[in-house]
């Protein structure tokens, strides 16, 4: 994989697996989102399924929405929390709802407007993957690893550690730092640049 | 059959061992991203691609 920092660009040549396939027929149906969390580590390798791919996307009116539903619909996707695309557009303010292919509850994509900052950081300075002769936007990296430190379970950790030694010579470490410390997570760096780890 | 009321839990072992676990865990995650960085992404992403479409 190549990434040209200054481009955001990732050119990634790798065999696509049921999941990358899932996502890139998901997202080219769409114009504007930010893939981000569990799957981004995947995306570049982790040897590690998910159940479910999180995606954000600036909010848009009604009719906006029922256009888009209407081409995931025709493409064989189906929203599993309702039928109905008046209930999921109410649904869309509260929380997210998921998308699968029809019948197929896994893999699902997590559908959701961002609504706070750190949502609206990652879609605008959200990095471009070139994969398999098509394109999927990524939340940044630096905001990525320090996302995941902030999630904490083991797998984030894990998640965190391989994103960080996988880009370690091309994240932009001030920006890093930044995120670190936006997110509240100094204490939790050990776990990303140390050989040794005490998780409690 | 014994019940599992007879036994006797080390809570302060069981925690190391889980330590124990979750370091081991990062040290094969540092040695398969030696392994991505180093070999090309049809290679590595053949070996990703098994454990995900057998799983889906």
């Amino acid at each position: 994989m190549e990434y040209v920092t200054d481009k955001k660009e990732i050119i990634l040549d790798k065999e696509l697996n049921n999941l990358d396939k899932f996502v890139l027929e998901f997202t080219e149906l769409l114009d504007e989102y930010v893939v981000v969390s569990g799957y981004v580590s995947i995306l570049f390798g982790r040897s590690r399924m998910t159940e479910d791919v999180d995606l954000l996307i600036p909010f848009m009116p009604k009719k906006e929405f029922q256009d888009i539903w209407k081409k995931l619909l025709d493409n064989d996707f189906w929203c599993i929390n309702t039928s109905d695309v008046n209930e999921a557009f109410d649904m869309l303010k509260e929380h997210a709802i998921r998308f699968s292919k029809e019948n197929m509850p896994i893999p699902n994509m997590k559908f959701k407007i961002m609504k706070n900052e750190i949502e609206k950081f990652a879609y605008e300075n959200k990095i471009k993957v070139i994969i398999g002769g098509k394109i999927l936007f990524i939340s940044p990296l630096e905001l990525q690893v320090a996302y995941k430190l902030h999630l904490g379970s083991e797998k984030d950790l894990e998640d965190a550690r391989y994103l960080y030694n996988l880009f370690k010579d091309k994240i932009n470490k001030e920006e890093l730092d930044y995120s670190i410390e936006k997110l509240g997570v100094n204490d939790k760096r050990r776990f990303i640049e140390n050989g040794k780890h005490k998780r409690y | 059959m014994g019940s599992i009321k007879d036994i006797k839990v080390d809570l302060k072992e069981l925690e190391k061992e889980k330590e124990k676990n979750f370091q081991e865990r990062l040290n094969f995650i540092d040695f398969w991203t030696e392994y991505v960085k180093k070999n090309p992404d049809k290679e590595w992403s053949k070996h990703q691609k098994l454990l995900i479409d057998n799983q889906i």
